[in-house]
């Protein structure tokens, strides 16, 4: 099952999340090539979103070679996977960007992150 | 949406039939009306009823979607506003057709026998309730309001009616503040008598009412919504002032044009002037003109006295006489107030014998014809005793005389169990002897006798000064009849012999012997009338409706002599008939009038 | 708009002498989907009910787009209007032959199943909204009004509901216009969002674009002089300024932390403030 979910009051408009999501879930392997992803309106159906939304979503998907629309049958992981390294690596960028904004606008320091970041991290 | 309604009309009406059917049963046995055949009762009800029904379906058609809170639902249904109304008005429609044909059909398979009342005339209320209740019925949401309120509309088209029909014999020029109540009947009776029930039907419900009342529906439905009704009412109702107003006015047209105000009684001087009276006056033709008169009430009915005077009753309950030879026309009588009307009246001799209604108990008038008057102060009175005051029955004067110096007048009693009698000036009484009930067909005073025809047989009674007393019958199952009713025969008059009717025959009454004799068939079965002017001339008047033919024989020697056949007259159609008179004949045929004088029956024409 | 599939043109609907609806127009496009917010009383069901047919205007016209019947409307409210003595079965007949809809069967919405036979008067308010709304589906609506039921529905129902709309959406790209109080759970699904107050527009914006234009500052401590406020509450215990619109670079600019915040509360502020950006044409 996909893990998707969409923080409505984030800075970050929906699609942008679900495409996020979908990235990572394609990324990390749990969503393998050749894996079909919901249609858009069972998708739309489980977040609660308008179905436009989902399918922008799945479109710039396709447009950054995540996924392939085949017609009438939906849309499918690609098997031939991009650079992965390398969008990994600006992934976790994107990502750590948007959790020290966060962190700082808690009114956090550079040293407070990185000592919770090493106490979080040690639990794991 | 058509089918569903129509299913769902049909099953309420079910619940109409079913009480119709059931009520006359519990009406009868419990005896609440007479005894009567149930399809009697059946009959009325279901006519009397089905106006309540038409008042219901009017009312009902918006009913469902409101108790049912599907209003909302409706409006959204793919038609327009106009298409909505007309899939939920015509089931209703169609129910309410269907129930007046079946209302029809038993009126005409059975109505006759019973007195039910013409469905072609309840038609027009039917349909007139039930347009009101459904125009009004998106305006008021409270059923029981709606209804109510229908029918006080409905009630305000009579009196509607009656304020047109005022403003219509205003335009005609008639003076009315005098009339009474009667004046007012007048106008109702001369559109009625005119027009027909039928075309007032149609002003007053149709005209009046069901078109103004649909137009306002239809016109402002377009804006019908779910707020409560302000908005859409005002659209209403000013389209309702507009169309009333508007179909008031084509309805005043139509009353205009329809009181018929064509010359109806014509008559033929001896100097062969034409005489001619409608509602509004009259006018003598003659071949140096034509003189008009215009009477300030409207005539009512008119007499001639004796070719050159005719007497008259108008609505203004006075008594006046036209005299033709020269042209003028004088009041004999005035009622002193508006309430009492001339009832009945007899011209004779110079003088006017008159009944005034409502008086009771019943006096007869008499006044001078000749003596010029205005305020009729020349008018006596004598009334009837006490146990022939009553007036349940019209009384009818039949022969007038003087005895000693002392004047008498005779009077029958038309369809009533009294007999005959004769009045003298001095207010006595004696009854002629005419022992059994049979209702009398008419009765002639002539040589001093009275004879009556009973339709079975003929009755001769002999003056005897101060009694009557029966000589003759003529009891063979047949009568001698003379068919004649006006002022003709009044005066006293004396004849050898009068010709008349016996059976299907024409027959002579001796009046020496006093026996009658046959002398001649009558061929034809569809109507037959001797006229007389004893004792110069008998007519004999036959109408063939088959052939359309009017003949006219006089009957003089025992021996009856075709004078003329007028052609292309048909006593059916409505508008047509004949009139004998001493100088002439007159016929209405096809709407025009034609005068013929004696003795050659040549036509008249100005 | 070439796409246009329903417009109002100047509306103006009155109760007694109060106009509800004040010379409003506003276009909808193909598959668009809309949500009309506002205060009570604003004239957002009003609104509704002049786009459905239902109500006539006073003034103005509503005009059907291209293509666009009346019998391709559909229109659902909380008045739960429908032939309370029928059956489903009858009522499902009716419509279907009223919208001249070919399929025999009336279309079942996932576990939701009720027996043919039940008289409609019998149901609850959920299932009858739901019953509604499949048979208004049957019809296959190019628009879709609704009226304020998807908070009188219960979390189960409610579900159903928006998914059923939801697949409208994608499946016949209905267009969706919702009359809604209180947005919650269904604020991801309108991209346009109309904001009423006393019968007019006060705001007409992509959701995106408001959601990213309009901010929260919580607590104490001044604002900037030139940053717009749209909206400031203040209570014992907080106080809350709403800033619309806003730019980015105030971010930057200043110590104050602006908050995204999510639908509800932005109509919440727009109706608080009853500010009026532009009247909508």
């Amino acid at each position: 099952m996909v893990r998707i979910n969409v923080d409505l009051t984030s800075p970050v408009p929906a699609y942008q999340q679900v495409i996020q999501a979908l990235k990572i879930e394609i990324l990390s392997g749990r969503l393998k090539d050749g894996d079909r992803l919901l249609p858009i309106r069972e998708l739309a159906k489980i977040l609660k979103l308008n179905p436009n939304t989902v399918a922008k979503a799945y479109y710039t998907l396709e447009d950054e070679g995540f996924v392939e629309s085949r017609q009438g049958s939906g849309n499918w992981v690609k098997r031939r996977a991009p650079d992965l390294d390398g969008l990994r690596r600006s992934m976790l960028e994107g990502e750590a960007k948007a959790f020290l904004e966060k962190a700082f606008s808690l009114g956090a320091t550079i040293e407070d992150v990185r000592r919770t970041i090493e106490r979080i991290a040690s639990h794991e | 949406m058509f089918k569903k309604e129509f299913a769902n009309v049909l099953k309420q009406t079910g619940w109409f039939v079913a009480a119709a059917l059931a009520l006359p049963v519990a009406l009868l046995v419990v005896r609440l009306i007479p005894r009567q055949p149930y399809f009697a009762v059946f009959l009325s009800v279901f006519q009397w009823g089905l106006l309540f029904w038409a008042l219901f379906l009017g009312a009902s058609v918006l009913a469902r979607e409101r108790s049912q809170q599907a209003l909302e639902y409706a409006l959204t249904l793919p038609y327009s506003r106009l298409g909505l109304l007309l899939r939920l008005t015509a089931p209703r429609l169609i129910v309410l057709g269907g129930l007046w044909a079946l209302s029809l059909c038993a009126y005409v398979l059975k109505g006759n026998e019973y007195s039910a009342v013409n469905p072609l005339l309840l038609a027009f209320l039917y349909i007139g309730l039930f347009t009101t209740s459904l125009s009004l019925s998106p305006i008021i949401e409270n059923f029981i309001a709606l209804c109510l309120g229908s029918i006080f509309v409905w009630f305000l088209a009579f009196p509607a009616h009656t304020y047109l029909l005022i403003a219509v014999g205003w335009a005609k020029g008639f003076q009315l503040s005098g009339a009474g109540a009667r004046g007012l009947g007048f106008l109702r009776d001369i559109s009625y008598a005119s027009a027909g029930y039928i075309f007032n039907l149609l002003i007053f419900q149709i005209v009046l009412l069901a078109f103004p009342f649909s137009a306002a529906l239809i016109l402002s439905f377009r804006k019908f919504d779910v707020r409560p009704s302000a908005a859409f009412a005002k659209k209403y109702f000013k389209t309702l002032g507009l169309s009333i107003l508007i179909f008031a006015a084509a309805a005043f047209v139509m009353t205009f044009l329809s009181v018929s105000m064509r010359f109806r009684d014509v008559y033929l001087t001896p100097d062969h002037k034409v005489v001619e009276f409608h509602v509004g006056g009259a006018r003598i033709l003659s071949p140096e003109g034509i003189r008009k008169f215009k009477t300030p009430y409207p005539v009512s009915w008119v007499k001639s006295a004796d070719g050159i005077h005719f007497v008259f009753s108008d609505y203004g309950n006075n008594l006046s006489c036209l005299d033709a030879a020269i042209a003028e026309v004088r009041t004999i009588y005035q009622a002193a107030n508006r309430d009492r009307g001339i009832w009945q009246f007899w011209p004779y001799d110079g003088k006017v014998v008159f009944l005034v209604k409502p008086d009771t108990p019943i006096v007869i008038s008499l006044a001078n014809i000749d003596k010029p008057t205005s305020a009729g102060s020349n008018v006596t009175t004598i009334p009837f005793p006490a146990e022939w005051a009553q007036s349940e029955t019209f009384p009818r004067l039949f022969g007038t005389g003087v005895n000693d110096g002392r004047h008498f007048w005779l009077f029958y009693f038309e369809q009533s169990k009294k007999p005959p009698l004769r009045l003298w000036e001095n207010g006595r009484v004696e009854g002629i002897p005419l022992s059994d009930n049979k209702p009398i067909r008419s009765a002639l005073y002539v040589n001093d006798m009275v004879i009556i025809d009973t339709a079975e047989e003929t009755k001769i009674f002999q003056d005897r000064g101060t009694s009557f007393e029966l000589v003759r019958e003529i009891k063979d199952g047949i009568s001698f009849s003379l068919y004649d009713r006006d002022a003709r025969v009044l005066d006293q008059p004396r004849a050898e012999v009068i010709y008349g009717k016996h059976g299907d025959k024409i027959a002579k009454l001796d009046l020496k012997a006093l026996q009658v004799t046959d002398i001649a068939p009558l061929k034809t079965a569809d109507g037959a009338w001797v006229t007389s002017f004893f004792p110069e001339s008998f007519l004999l008047t036959e109408i063939d409706s088959e052939a359309k033919t009017l003949k006219v024989s006089s009957i003089c020697d025992d021996k009856v002599k075709l004078l003329t056949e007028f052609r292309d007259f048909d006593f059916r159609r409505q508008g047509d008939r004949f009139n004998v008179q001493k100088s002439g004949i007159i016929i209405h045929r096809k709407g025009t009038v034609s005068v013929y004088a004696f003795p050659d029956l040549l036509e008249i024409k100005f | 708009m070439s796409d246009t599939i329903l417009e109002a043109r100047e509306l103006t609907v009155r109760f007694g002498r109060k106009a509800a609806v004040h010379d409003v127009s506003v276009a909808f496009a193909k598959g668009e989907t809309t949500v009309i917010a506002g205060s009570n009383g604003a004239g957002k069901s009003t609104l509704l009910r002049c786009l459905a047919g239902v109500i006539v205007p006073d003034q103005g016209e509503v005009a059907l787009g291209p293509g666009l019947t009346r019998d391709k409307i559909g229109f659902i409210s909380d008045r739960l209007s429908l032939y309370e003595d029928w059956t489903l079965q009858e009522a499902w007949r009716f419509h279907k032959n009223e919208f001249r809809i070919e399929t025999r069967e009336m279309p079942r919405i996932e576990g939701f199943e009720l027996e043919a036979g039940r008289k409609i008067k019998s149901l609850s308010v959920g299932e009858r909204t739901l019953l509604h709304l499949s048979l208004l589906l049957a019809q296959r609506p190019a628009v879709l009004l609704v009226d304020e039921v998807v908070h009188g529905l219960d979390p189960f129902l409610r579900e159903k509901f928006l998914e059923t709309v939801i697949e409208a959406m994608d499946e016949l790209k209905t267009a969706v216009i919702m009359v809604n109080h209180t947005l919650s759970d269904t604020a991801q699904i309108p991209e346009r969002v109309l904001i009423m107050d006393d019968g007019r527009f006060i705001l007409d914006e992509r959701r995106e674009e408001l959601e990213r234009k309009v901010k929260k500052v919580s607590g104490e401590g001044d604002l900037p002089p030139d940053i717009p406020c749209l909206f400031a509450t203040s209570t014992e215990f907080r106080r809350d300024r709403y800033i619309y619109p806003f730019r980015e670079e105030w971010r930057r600019n200043s110590a104050v932390n602006f908050e995204g915040i999510g639908l509800d509360e932005i109509v919440k502020a727009f109706i608080g403030g009853a500010y009026v950006q532009k009247r909508v044409r």
